[in-house]
């Protein structure tokens, strides 16, 4: 879905500068502006396995180096394995004469055909298996190393510690010294103080954990095989460096040393709007859910355009609203959107001043108030001009002046015959009208015939309501948000 | 802000020419060993970080990579974890600042402590003397560390390392080597596939290629050089290399023995490997020579080829007899050390220890300060190592 709409031929200006289509942006519905991917906050939400789509705590993915301890993939090809069962014929305990079958389970690569047979493990008892784990033989030596820097650390920090402690009390001693009569004031101090090394509380200097020294070799580990000189080597019994890091601390040079890898965990990510900390984006909980607790996609809160007809003369671009809300779409040229971007900065600049003889600085501003301060939109104002106006433009359309009103998305009214017509459309601008989907005519100046590929820009105007005014009891008053968007037209 | 409590590792970065390890402190390994690149460019093989054209770029590689890191293999809010990254002390200063930049400022972290990848690497094995080499995929970097202290005047980096090798494999495969099609014709590889793509060239070094031993390395050159000389020994067998579609490479033994060879080699200025080990070592203090030598470290993935260790210390003991360092020099004893890991996590793992200490809260550079000055720290720059400074951060 997201390919069909994922043209780079329109493109939408974010916050930050860069140009997204619209699939791939968020709207912050409360600084009320584009955010892309790149200029949002990712934050882990939930780990799950992306095979059997069990949910993991993070304290149990912290515990099993988040990796799935069920479902296991091939450590030749990266694909999943599958788990199979034979029957073999055991002695039965009952009677050691007789023999039962008893299912042994397997795990086989459907793709490369590698099994656990071939790396030499014997075959378990249980589906899930007990299958060995790549454990480093290293990890007592680490362990041990790890210990004794911790103790040399702490050490290190206790004489500094001890150091301050002494300055600090040759300080307290010239106070005392009474030369400007403040020792009853440090005396006042102090007496709160929890007692500090002075008055044999001292604390226990750390205990360094003793570790061996490394021992070096004059015979490196690393000799060559004579055979290496005479023996034909089969490639097929070598790893390839990709399968060896896949297991970082084996590492293992010889195929038949290959074991099976458990599947690493996913992540379902959050998003949060970098500016006002609201969540953008967050999946439902369960795994196997694809659906949204919230979900501020740009593309159901901000006109969609698209080229309806691309020719000089005959330029048709349709607009779609796809959010809850009918909206009055307004198309600006850049020199239009520069004179009105410029006139509510002064407006908003001169309310700021006002606003700073209320004393309330941004730093405590939080959510909404941060958002809505006059400093923040003036400051929103100017990026996003700045940022229109560094773009190259070498076309222009000829664009209706006049409000378009885009009806709410109505699923039923994709099945109406006719369209509702009693809109007052200036039927030169507006050509067609069906549901939340509006054609207008856009005949394009080429200011430049040089360049070969074209490109225009216009301003969206469109009303949006703030987000936490629905509550209100108030109707709820949209604002007008003022979104960039270019246009590639190609050779015309 | 409870950062350094027990659910929030710090993450520990170290991010190479040709891979990037990356995990938490306190672990035993690196939770992934990656390619530093990133996949689905339009070129097709994906663009390595390091090979950037401007800083722009860089900027934006380095946030789809790291995104990439923290959301697909670590899975950790990155505003929650401090970050210790480990890098060598001749990383380019550009390189450093772009990464400061997206950690603090795009991503938020609340802390960076950059480590020196030579000195960490000591961590790993409990002592505070040893002779640090690193053999990259880039260049091999050397650097003494005495008594805890990374000596900087005695280095020694020579673009001397994977990729060295792999280019030597090139043109000697260019120059050698047939390709067998399924009608069994041989063709020369010129003619087929006038270059080869990195991820071939370094499949064939790790599968196939090995470091030769010394006297068969001189006996080889030995052949070359004087016609009336020792005939060569005896190559490898001949191996088939799988190309695409029906295509095999015959790859010759001498090529698979010969490639390493550049690492080696000694032109006019005399710098090979073990020159290099010779140089760093006279440079230090005298009274350290020796502690140097008795504790040699080789660690970076271009020393994990089979017999390089080997073949690096028995080319060090030869190239001490020659007359150039004999009077200058006398070593008793070259001693090679095995750190607790694989070679190419080895400063990885020497991060990760120094990361789950104390030092991470005391040392590191926070989020605060970057954003306040809006620079890092360096050995290199004036302006942080002055004693001065020194004093007032102690």
């Amino acid at each position: 879905m997201t390919h069909l709409f994922k043209s780079e031929k329109v493109q939408y200006l974010c916050t930050c500068g860069s140009l997204k289509p619209l699939c791939r942006t968020f709207f912050c519905r409360h600084c009320l502006a584009l955010k892309c991917g790149d200029c949002v906050f990712h934050e882990v939400d939930i780990l799950y396995c992306s095979n059997c789509l069990e949910n993991v705590p993070p304290g149990e993915a912290r515990v099993k180096k988040n990796q799935c301890s069920e479902c296991f993939e091939c450590p030749v090809c990266d694909q999943l394995l599958l788990t199979r069962a034979t029957n073999i014929q055991v002695p039965s305990t009952e009677d050691p004469s007789k023999l039962v079958p008893k299912k042994m389970f397997y795990l086989v690569c459907g793709f490369c055909r590698w099994t656990t047979r071939e790396a030499g493990l014997p075959d378990q008892p249980s589906a899930t298996g007990s299958w060995p784990d790549s454990d480093n033989a290293n990890s007592a030596r680490v362990a041990a190393l790890l210990e004794h820097y911790r103790s040399l650390a702490q050490l290190d920090k206790f004489e500094k510690e001890q150091k301050r402690q002494l300055k600090r009390r040759s300080n307290y001693l010239s106070f005392t010294a009474d030369k400007y009569s403040l020792s009853a004031l440090a005396a006042r101090k102090r007496s709160g103080l929890p007692f500090s090394g002075s008055l044999g509380m001292k604390k226990e200097t750390p205990q360094i954990y003793k570790v061996e020294s490394a021992v070096a070799f004059e015979e490196t580990d690393d000799m060559l095989d004579p055979e290496i000189f005479t023996k034909v080597l089969n490639l097929s019994f070598v790893t390839t460096i990709d399968q060896r890091i896949r297991q970082s601390e084996r590492q293992p040079v010889k195929s038949e040393d290959l074991i099976p890898i458990h599947k690493f965990l996913s992540v379902r990510r959050s998003q949060r709007c970098r500016f006002c900390e609201h969540n953008l984006s967050k999946p439902e909980y369960n795994p196997s859910s694809i659906k949204f607790k919230i979900h501020l996609g740009a593309f159901y809160h901000v006109p969609d355009v698209i080229i309806f007809r691309n020719s000089r003369d005959d330029m048709q671009l349709r607009l779609c609203n796809r959010s809850q809300y009918p909206t009055h779409v307004r198309l600006l040229s850049l020199d239009q959107f520069s004179s009105i971007a410029h006139s509510k900065i002064e407006e908003l600049e001169s309310s700021f001043g006002e606003a700073e003889k209320e004393k309330k600085s941004s730093s405590s501003m939080v959510g909404h108030e941060l958002c809505e301060s006059p400093a923040t939109q003036a400051a929103n104002f100017r990026s996003c001009l700045t940022n229109a106006l560094k773009e190259k433009v070498n076309a222009f359309f000829q664009l209706p002046s006049e409000q378009i009103l885009l009806p709410a998305r109505d699923d039923l009214a994709e099945y109406e015959l006719t369209a509702p017509q009693n809109l007052k459309d200036d039927p030169k601008a507006v050509l067609w009208r069906k549901g939340n989907k509006v054609v207008v005519s856009t005949p394009l100046t080429v200011l430049d015939d040089e360049l070969e590929e074209k490109r225009a820009g216009f301003v969206f105007e469109f009303g949006a309501v703030r987000a936490g005014f629905e509550t209100k009891e108030v109707q709820p008053q949209p604002t007008n948000v003022y979104i960039p968007v270019f246009i590639s037209l190609g050779k015309i | 802000m409870p950062i350094h409590d027990n659910d929030r590792h710090a993450v520990v970065l170290d991010v190479g020419r040709a891979y990037t390890k990356c995990g938490f402190v306190g672990e035993n390994e690196p939770r992934v060993i990656i390619p530093s690149k990133l996949d689905g460019s339009k070129k097709g093989e994906g663009v390595y970080l390091h090979e950037y054209s401007n800083e722009k770029e860089l900027h934006f590689n380095l946030v789809k990579f790291l995104h990439h890191i923290f959301f697909k293999y670590l899975l950790v809010n990155h505003r929650e974890r401090r970050i210790v990254i480990v890098e060598s002390l001749l990383c380019p200063t550009e390189f450093r600042e772009i990464l400061a930049n997206v950690l603090f400022v795009h991503f938020e972290v609340p802390s960076v402590l950059f480590v020196p990848s030579h000195l960490v690497t000591l961590y790993t094995l409990g002592i505070n003397t040893a002779f640090v080499i690193d053999i990259g995929h880039e260049e091999t970097t050397m650097i003494p560390v005495c008594e805890g202290t990374p000596l900087i005047h005695a280095w020694q980096a020579q673009p001397l390392g994977a990729k060295a090798i792999q280019g030597r494999l090139e043109s000697l495969l260019l120059l050698r080597a047939k390709v067998q099609g399924s009608d069994g014709q041989k063709v020369d590889l010129v003619d087929v596939i006038p270059k080869l793509s990195r991820g071939i060239l370094e499949d064939i070094v790790v599968r196939t290629c090995f470091v030769t031993t010394l006297p068969r390395s001189r006996q080889l050159v030995a052949s070359r050089t004087n016609e009336a000389g020792p005939s060569p020994p005896v190559p490898p067998p001949t191996i088939l290399y799988p190309l695409s579609g029906n295509n095999n490479l015959t790859l010759d033994g001498s090529v698979r023995e010969e490639s390493a060879e550049v690492l080696f080699e000694t032109d006019n200025e005399m710098v090979s490997l073990a020159s290099m080990i010779l140089d760093s070592i006279l440079a230090s203090p005298i009274d350290f020579r020796i502690p140097l030598a008795e504790n040699l470290v080789i660690i970076g993935g271009g020393s994990m080829m089979p017999g390089l260790k080997s073949r690096l210390v028995s080319e060090v003991k030869d190239l001490q007899q020659h007359p150039k360092y004999l009077s200058r020099i006398a070593l008793k004893a070259l001693k090679v050390h095995r750190p607790p890991a694989k070679s190419n996590y080895a400063a990885w793992l020497g991060g990760a220890i120094l990361g789950a200490t104390e030092a991470i809260a005391t040392r590191s550079y926070t989020r605060e300060v970057y954003l306040q000055t809006n620079h890092v720290p360096d050995w290199n720059n004036l302006a942080d190592n002055t004693k001065e400074i020194d004093s007032r951060a102690g």
